[in-house]
């Protein structure tokens, strides 16, 4: 398969694709920009310009009204604020959580299912949390882990009712627990993307590996799973930056407590904007979480575009 | 190209596409079209008053000529946000709502609201209002809001679950508790407290805090006294015994259960501002199966003393139809007005002539009047916002671990934050 | 034995994952006055469709439900359109530094949604687009564009070159090499991005609540937020009917992609 990167194209000779209207004649540049334009235009206008005015208010001591330059102080303080160990390690656990149960799960249930007539129905009971709203899951969850709720009841019931907990009352459990439920929410999304990473494996590669007697587990491993690369990066990829962003879980269901117990850097960031007004110092937190974020994605999405 | 018709139905999506946007693009949202001369836009957190302000709007145009057009941000944060970016813009309302005591002083400090010290001499000349309310209206002296309504925290009680265990209504704490291991014993969750994620930590705190001094409440949240005073850490040891002696839920209970809870008798009491009301009449439960009681002082010598809850209404600094809106303040408080507006909110009202027709809250509002117990603003208002969000946390972690000794570390750690946070306030 | 195992595997998942879904249905059965406080196992009543009327009623869902349809329907094929053809620019366009490109795109499922919030506000009052429809369209497409761009981005670059080489050669136009050979071949990812932002758009609550207040613009989950306040609770049999309602159109694409798939497999092999 030819899979062209950025990254490989940079160190391509231009001459090697300067044919018929690849040329760089005044119109393909035309052209490059009118079909750039569109994506480049709307975010830079509504994403970009927006972290920009972001980034300039955490060199500021705000409240919403006044303004007064502070220079790094609210870089100082976040980093050497007690909860912020905690916080990292939260988002830690997050990324770790995520990249383990939805992104593999995702890809056993599609490969489980592609080829299975039935597969359908068990795709389906995958896929349909994602459709569902954050307002419903939050509601769903809570009736089952809340100490009064489904999961301790169905123990309880079973004759397990030492197992009980309070599941989203003690760190680290609660974090895991939400794991758990954001877990349940996001796989759908991992397998509809390797579904359709397994749709574009020509079915001729496949017949001849299997041709060559590889079944199972070898036809999945030394087959499939390179076949997959181009949407395992997608998914890794995107998994990696939601992970590192997780919040509407956690504010639902934890609010990242008790105290500041379960907070993610996204948390933080949220909390002292929205709920102490203090614009500067969540601005600063939005600023450290998207550089994290940013390295993160660009460490991995270099080597994975380049690999090929 | 083999693929023709594939691209023409792709364009004609694309011209379809375009012209829906185009089509939706003219649409502006009606509540922020220019509206006739005579309506004045409100904005609030509290989607479900719509109907009160409907009510009260109507009895403010007879005696104003002015109208209310209300919009809601139904999520608190949000809100905040909204009115805070919004007040410098074209997109602000005439009138919106806030909060009172500090939190009310931290807008006021911004600006962005209007004095209304003619607002609230009318209203007191009139006998509209309490004129003791008003300080925690008031910034560097002077009023900036008005009084929404007024919410009081009695003990909401169960009448199944009381017959069910065979008990009647505590006059002394010492009966309160006694009434609560009754219920326990009878297989009955003596009382709802939750406040793991939320900030209804504050409210049992609070209600011993007062139930030992309302002078030291007052001082406390003030940063006049120490929250290591042995007042505090006597409250916090009996809020651990309470918890030791199983008279509380668990700390991630749901609010929302808990009319469910009362028609079945699975519940006792719960502390909640009158408001609550509503949810309990939406599951179909009346005065034959809910009471409210004054929760009576730990110690029988000190005096009653009861959370009061008021958001506040404030005129916009930049208000486009401020003479209007001044004049709505001036007339918000009269009887007529609150009467309408208590009746369809179901919640008392700053006006001690205007109380919800034939509610529970009407009969408690009667017995406030005869004990007239102290008055004390509602923790969430009563010290600075960025202190109470901190302390709220730590409450609520308490809630979690509640232990004598856990409650000292979170003593300590509301201290702390104190002494920070008043130096910023101050600065 | 192999083929067994896998069986079981899949059907309990299955069956973990219905749990919770289980829930949310039996539980949004329950009246008002016959909820517990406590979830059910089973349906206590069958008050759905007066939660359904109730939730309605209350929150205005249904104008909102018909702007979340224009909203994401819109928003969604505006956002693919757009990465598609970015995608067709930084793989198959001869761009200088299209590692550059592909950044300042992808960059846009980076930064974090919360913090977009005041700077959009304060740009959406002054600019008039607060509370109008357009102003939520135009937010909605762009937030939708970077994910998808990535997904198309990727899959395009498994179109083996000879295609376009083949079509260079011919002197096709670039809108004609992208119309006719690259749109077709990436239309399954370029639907699969269209469902998830579709998807995205509307559970949106966030962007909804905070750059739209009228009903006629306001998107439905933004909506049935209206149901849940501080200071009156309708329960949560009537948040859940109501939610479930609302999510219906995003379960009925997803079961139609199903179809989809299916079908294409079928022709695949």
């Amino acid at each position: 398969m030819t899979v062209l990167t950025p990254a490989a194209e940079v160190e391509r000779p231009a001459s090697v694709r300067a044919t018929g209207p690849a040329r760089r004649s005044p119109r393909s540049v035309l052209a490059i920009a009118l079909f750039l334009a569109p994506a480049v235009g709307l975010v830079a206008l509504l994403m970009i310009a927006p972290f920009v005015d972001t980034a300039y208010r955490s060199f500021f001591a705000d409240n919403g009204f006044t303004r007064t330059f502070v220079g790094l102080d609210n870089y100082v303080t976040l980093f050497t604020s007690a909860g912020f160990g905690q916080t990292l390690l939260n988002t830690l656990m997050w990324v770790a959580g995520t990249l383990a149960l939805p992104v593999l799960i995702g890809l056993l249930i599609a490969a489980g299912t592609h080829e299975l007539r039935w597969g359908a129905v068990a795709r389906f009971a995958l896929v349909l949390p994602y459709a569902l709203s954050g307002a419903a899951t939050a509601v769903v969850w809570m009736f089952v882990l809340r100490d009064d709720g489904a999961l301790n009841a169905a123990l309880a019931a079973v004759g397990l009712g030492g197992l009980e907990q309070g599941w989203l009352l003690e760190w680290p459990l609660n974090t895991v627990v939400m794991i758990v439920a954001s877990t349940w929410q996001g796989t759908g999304v991992a397998v509809i993307l390797f579904l359709i990473g397994l749709q574009a494996i020509p079915p001729s590669t496949i017949e001849a590996a299997k041709l060559d007697g590889a079944t199972g587990f070898r036809l999945f491993w030394h087959i499939t799973l390179p076949q997959l690369r181009p949407i395992t990066v997608v998914v890794v990829g995107i998994s990696v930056v939601n992970s590192l962003k997780t919040f509407d879980i956690v504010w639902l269901l934890s609010k990242g407590g008790p105290g500041t117990a379960s907070e993610t850097l996204a948390l933080t960031m949220y909390r002292e904007t929205f709920t102490l007004a203090r614009y500067g110092a969540g601005a600063a937190v939005a600023v450290v979480l998207t550089v994290v974020v940013v390295a993160v994605s660009w460490i991995y999405l270099r080597r994975q575009l380049r690999a090929n | 190209m083999t693929d023709r018709p594939l691209s023409r139905r792709t364009l004609l999506g694309l011209a379809g596409a375009g012209g829906l946007a185009w089509a939706t693009g003219c649409a502006r949202g009606t509540y922020t079209r220019p509206a006739p001369g005579n309506v004045l836009t409100l904005n609030n957190d509290v989607a479900t008053w719509t109907d009160a302000y409907a009510a009260a709007s109507d009895a403010l145009e007879r005696r104003t000529g002015s109208r209310l057009a209300v919009r809601a941000v139904p999520n608190q944060s949000t809100y905040q946000q909204i009115v805070r970016m919004s007040a410098q813009t074209d997109a602000t309302t005439d009138l919106f709502k806030w909060w009172n005591g500090y939190r009310l002083q931290d807008i006021a400090r911004g600006g962005i609201i209007t004095d209304l010290s003619t607002a609230w001499d009318h209203a007191q000349e009139q006998g509209w209002v309490n004129p003791e309310m008003r300080e925690s209206f008031s910034f560097d002296g002077r009023p900036y809001a008005l009084p929404l309504y007024k919410t009081y925290y009695p003990m909401f009680f169960s009448r199944r679950a009381f017959a069910a265990a065979g008990v009647t209504v505590p006059t002394t704490f010492a009966e309160l508790l006694e009434v609560a291991g009754t219920l326990r014993d009878a297989g009955i969750t003596p009382i709802g407290a939750p406040g793991a994620t939320t900030w209804e930590s504050i409210i049992w705190f609070t209600q011993l805090l007062i139930g030992h001094s309302p002078d030291y409440y007052e001082d406390v949240t003030a940063g006049r006294a120490s929250y290591l005073d042995d007042t505090a850490t006597a409250a916090m040891e009996l809020w651990a015994r309470m918890y030791a002696d199983g008279l509380f839920s668990e700390p991630d209970a749901d609010q929302s259960g808990f009319p469910g809870m009362f028609a079945d008798g699975t519940l006792g009491m719960v502390i909640a501002g009158t408001f609550t009301i509503n949810s309990y009449i939406q599951a179909g439960l009346g005065a034959a199966d809910v009471g409210m009681f004054l929760v009576p002082p730990v110690d029988p010598v000190v005096e009653h003393a009861v959370v009061v809850e008021s958001a506040a209404l404030c005129v916009s600094a930049d208000a486009h139809k401020h003479e209007q809106a001044m004049a709505v303040a001036d007339d918000w408080l009269a009887t007529d007005v609150q009467q309408a507006w208590a009746d369809q909110l179901g919640d008392a009202s700053a006006n001690p002539a205007a109380l919800p027709t034939g509610s529970v809250v009407a009969d408690f509002a009667h017995d406030v009047a005869r004990v007239r117990p102290r008055e004390v603003t509602r923790y969430w208002e009563a010290s600075p916002p960025v202190l109470v969000e901190g302390n709220v946390q730590d409450l609520s972690a308490f809630m979690v671990t509640p232990t004598v000794d856990n409650g000292i570390t979170v003593l300590r750690n509301l201290q702390d934050r104190a002494d920070a946070e008043w130096e910023a306030w101050r600065a | 034995m192999g083929r067994t195992v896998r069986g079981v595997v899949l059907v309990v998942t299955a069956l973990l994952w219905l749990v919770p879904s289980w829930l949310l249905v039996v539980n949004s059965f329950t009246a008002a006055a016959d909820y517990t406080g406590t979830p059910s196992w089973w349906p206590a009543s069958w008050a759905f469709a007066g939660n359904v009327a109730e939730a309605f009623d209350r929150a205005n869902v249904g104008a909102g439900m018909l702007n979340s349809l224009v909203y994401a329907v819109v928003g969604a094929l505006i956002a693919v359109v757009v990465a598609a053809l970015a995608s067709f620019a930084v793989v198959v366009m001869p761009v200088k530094r299209p590692a550059l490109w592909f950044w300042a795109i992808y960059v846009g499922t980076i930064l974090p949604l919360q913090m977009f919030l005041a700077p959009l506000f304060s740009g959406y009052a002054t600019t008039s687009l607060y509370d109008t429809q357009y102003g939520m369209l135009l937010i909605y497409a762009a937030l939708a564009v970077p994910f998808a761009f990535f997904v198309v981005r990727n899959y395009m670059t498994t179109v083996p070159r000879e295609m376009h080489e083949a079509a260079a050669l011919d002197g096709a136009s670039w809108l004609r090499m992208f119309v006719s050979i690259h749109l077709p071949l990436v239309r399954s990812a370029m639907l699969a991005a269209f469902l998830f932002q579709f998807t995205w758009i509307w559970n949106d609550m966030l962007f909804g609540i905070t750059l739209s207040t009228s009903p006629n613009v306001r998107p439905a989950m933004a909506a049935l937020a209206d149901l849940t306040s501080n200071y009156s609770n309708v329960g949560p049999p009537v948040v859940l009917a109501g939610a479930l309602v609302a999510s219906l159109p995003t379960v009925v694409l997803f079961f139609a992609f199903q179809r989809f798939f299916t079908r294409s497999l079928k022709l695949t092999s």
